[in-house]
């Protein structure tokens, strides 16, 4: 379960400050103190429960992945109050910050780590994700040699190779071919059996109503709407048109 | 997570932060012919060079001015890095930061652990020094071993301090790279504090990085430190942990909004 009450989500940009800003896009820019700040989440109140599959939806700099950061307990919230209950995982990039002059296994073997396993578990993890990925002998080359779509598929097979609680994915899609979007719908479908969150921000309506249940429309970081995807997708096609 | 949940949270996961220590320390030498065997050319190189140049001016002490020099170095090396290479550990892993949801202390840990592999490397080149130039070591080495403890506590906990600071002001990196360049000549390295007199002999006196050295160095050569050294190194020590572990409570949850500026 996840509950957010009035979450505020204020970063910081820079030091050099104007006196007023206006944007289209992104959330409200600010200045406290000489230092710019950008208010990513605005008053956000929602209630996310076991089972939920949540597409989170938005134009460029709404707030997407700076929800993600927070659910994850990245970032932590600047006003209001988060309850997260159950294990997190996270699948924000699709180079997972490791190493790219290491090959896929070796990336494989230190992902799992970052992500807990450990023991013999890593073992047969690596075995599980070399065969989920298709990615044959690719797995000993270094990951520099990989397309983006290589990565992406290494990338998603580990983060959900812990069967968490909670899986956080942002846009990493982009980059996968249609098999491997379908085998990943397919691995994420099989997650949810066990009552599991999930929630995914992306950019594509088609990836959104095929994975989720539900839909959580940001602008400018405030909730514009929350609840069924259709309807949501809906209100927010005729907002973007 | 509170700062001591998150620092005993990290120190719980060994398999995370000395698992990718070790990696660290290891891929620098990747797609190497020689590989690991730089981490131990490189000292063996300088110390040689050093002997050969330097050493006969030192008479019948020659031997044992190499090791004054090869420990020196070794000690100088860890310390500096701590603070200047290993001062940058939140913005070195700021990807890691942004996407995995880790104790932030898991990533000093995993720099500590990459700084102590190189610190492993150079000391064996000096033992090596040690026992090809017939240097006997006396029980008092054993204070060495407290001596290396002392830096290791003192070298996390200053890079977890610097660390907060350079990932909120970006100035201050550029600072202590300046400075540490001049420290190199101000500490007792191809020099000792007892050929010295005058500013200069205060200056390493008031310099703590001389003490860090020499509670290893000295127990090696058969002296004991002087409390001076112990006295200078525990306070801080002392001071470091104490500050870092405030300013790390303080401002902890800011770092991953500081690191992506």
């Amino acid at each position: 379960m996840i509950k957010l009450e009035h979450i505020t989500l204020e970063l910081p940009v820079d030091r050099h400050m104007q006196a007023s800003f206006k944007t289209a896009i992104g959330g409200e820019l600010f200045t406290r103190n000489g230092i710019r700040f950008v208010k990513a989440l605005n008053d956000i109140t929602a209630l996310i429960e076991p089972g939920d599959r949540i597409g989170v939806i938005g134009r460029n700099g709404s707030g997407k992945s700076s929800l993600l950061r927070l659910l994850a307990n990245i970032y932590q919230p600047s006003l209001g109050t988060l309850q997260v209950e159950g294990k997190v995982s996270t699948l924000f990039t699709n180079s997972l910050g490791l190493y790219l002059r290491e090959t896929g296994r070796r990336n494989v073997e230190l992902g799992v780590r970052l992500l807990g396993l450990q023991g013999g578990s890593v073992a047969d993890a690596v075995e599980e994700i070399i065969e989920f990925t298709e990615l044959g002998d690719y797995i000993d080359v270094p990951m520099i040699a990989y397309s983006a779509g290589m990565r992406t598929r290494l990338g998603f097979a580990i983060a959900t190779q812990i069967r968490p609680d909670i899986l956080l994915v942002d846009e990493v899609f982009g980059a996968g071919d249609m098999s491997f979007v379908n085998k990943a719908m397919e691995r994420m479908e099989k997650m949810m059996e066990g009552a599991n969150i999930l929630i995914l921000a992306s950019h594509s309506a088609s990836i959104i109503t095929r994975c989720c249940n539900k839909a959580l429309w940001l602008n400018q970081g405030k909730l514009q709407a929350f609840g069924d995807v259709e309807d949501v997708m809906g209100k927010f096609d005729a907002s973007v048109r | 997570m509170s700062a001591f949940s998150d620092v005993s949270n990290a120190l719980r996961q060994p398999n995370i932060w000395f698992v990718l220590g070790v990696q660290d320390y290891r891929f620098q030498f990747g797609r190497t012919a020689a590989g690991l065997l730089w981490a131990f050319i490189q000292p063996a190189l300088w110390i040689t060079a050093i002997g050969f140049f330097f050493a006969p001016f030192m008479g019948n002490d020659s031997g044992a001015y190499i090791i004054h020099v090869a420990f020196g170095l070794a000690m100088f090396t860890f310390m500096s890095g701590a603070i200047s290479e290993y001062g940058l550990c939140f913005m070195t892993h700021k990807t890691i930061i942004q996407n995995f949801s880790l104790p932030m202390f898991i990533h000093v840990l995993r720099d500590a652990t990459r700084n102590t592999c190189r610190l492993a490397t150079e000391l064996t080149v000096a033992f090596a020094a040690v026992i090809f130039l017939r240097h006997s070591l006396e029980p008092v080495a054993l204070l060495a071993v407290f001596g290396l403890a002392v830096n290791i506590i003192a070298a996390v906990a200053i890079s977890l301090g610097v660390s907060m600071l350079t990932v909120r002001w970006r100035d201050i990196q550029f600072a202590i790279r300046a400075v540490m360049r001049l420290m190199f000549f101000m500490t007792p390295i191809l020099w000792s504090v007892d050929q010295t007199s005058g500013a200069r002999a205060t200056v390493a006196n008031i310099n703590p990085l001389t003490h860090f050295i020499e509670i290893v160095r000295q127990p090696i050569l058969g002296e004991v430190p002087t409390m001076l050294s112990y006295g200078v190194t525990s306070s801080v020590t002392l001071a470091a942990i104490i500050g870092s572990y405030v300013v790390f409570g303080l401002r902890k949850n800011n770092i991953a909004l500081w690191a992506q500026t």
